[in-house]
């Protein structure tokens, strides 16, 4: 029987130099899973996410998400159109106290669609967020990369990446 | 992730580990509005449906469904919905599609960027136990570069039966057949 939910690659962050992770994906999955628990030493900064085709991050202008948070006094959405990555709001700047994203990157492999993430994230003391982010190739995609534009991810932070295949 | 062994030791076939396992994918045609899954095993604990869908209608909405039927039970009364969802800028919106299947599956929808689908995952959570009404939670959206909606809801299906059948189908106004690149993939999960 095909093993349909499949642990991937997973990291531990250690030290305080980390400010990224990346991700080799095989494309022999139907959608893919990133999980993480991680806490961000900059204040004001979260986790940012990347894919690419062509076996590296694409930096070009081809990311947009729509989004809505809670901050605990108020519920926002929002959106961003045209950047050159995907925000993932709900951060935590307490080590030890990691904040938790869940991102679906549906049909991933596909080569005839557009390429939609959802997520799903939040940090005690940050947001709580929903949000759908779009990747504009109709590209495989076979690498992905979520870091930090500012400051570095504390350890014991884990990011683990999974694949699920459809029969 | 716990495993369990369903193999056994000695035999010719290796052991297998999994508790997460694929039930059925249903692919659009072309010239279908409606995806069903039929005969859905008892066997699991809760089932979870991902998605990833357009409809071939121009200029519509390329995900606005009009029914979501369980085992075939068309009494209205019997579905309830309450929905969150941002379209990208003030305040998230609620909404609520009580007694009726036609907006109990809440979608994003309006087409505009080519080549760019609905994305969605259905948690259907104790699906087979027979004491309860069926509770279902709901995540899907699409960004369209400009525009696009996030959903997130709550089902209910007021029904002690197992669900063994599901049935979706597209409006067919305004989303038309599901391409041929949609498909939704059934998946059980084993407690």
């Amino acid at each position: 029987m095909t093993v349909t939910y499949e642990a991937i690659q997973s990291y531990t962050v250690t030290g305080t130099s980390t400010t990224g992770l990346d991700f080799s994906v095989p494309s022999t999955y139907t959608d893919l899973v990133l999980v993480s628990s991680a806490a961000l030493s900059a204040s004001g900064f979260s986790l940012v996410l990347r894919v690419g085709t062509a076996g590296s991050a694409d930096t070009g202008s081809n990311y947009s998400r729509t989004y809505m948070i809670g901050t605990g006094s108020s519920a926002i959405s929002g959106r961003d159109a045209n950047s050159t990555s995907i925000d993932i709001n709900g951060s935590s700047y307490t080590s030890g106290t990691p904040a938790t994203t869940i991102s679906q990157f549906m049909n991933y492999a596909n080569t005839t669609t557009n390429k939609t993430i959802l997520i799903r994230a939040g940090g005690a003391g940050d947001v709580v967020e929903a949000e759908v982010g779009l990747y504009r190739s109709t590209s495989a995609i076979n690498f992905i990369r979520i870091y930090v534009a500012s400051g570095y991810i504390f350890a014991d932070s884990t990011f683990s990446l999974y694949g699920i295949k459809a029969e | 992730m716990l495993n369990n062994v369903i193999g056994v030791l000695g035999s010719p076939i290796p052991p297998v580990f999994t508790d997460y396992e694929s039930i059925a994918t249903a692919n659009g045609t072309g010239s279908s509005n409606v995806i069903t899954f039929n005969s859905i095993p008892s066997t699991y604990k809760h089932l979870q449906l991902r998605f990833i869908t357009r409809g071939g209608a121009a200029g519509g909405y390329p995900a606005d469904i009009s029914s979501f039927v369980l085992n075939s039970d068309t009494t209205a009364t019997n579905y309830y919905c309450h929905s969150l969802f941002g379209t990208g800028s003030g305040t998230p919106s609620t909404t609520a599609a009580n007694n009726n299947y036609s907006g109990f599956l809440q979608m994003a929808g309006a087409e505009a960027l080519a080549n760019t689908y609905v994305v969605g995952i259905i948690d259907f959570l104790d699906y087979a136990n027979t004491n309860k009404y069926k509770t279902m939670r709901n995540l899907n959206g699409a960004d369209f570069n400009g525009s696009g909606k996030v959903i997130f809801s709550s089902m209910l299906w007021k029904n002690t039966n197992a669900i063994s059948s599901i049935s979706i189908t597209a409006d067919p106004t305004y989303t038309g057949n599901y391409t041929t690149a949609s498909s939704f993939a059934l998946y059980g999960i084993k407690g």
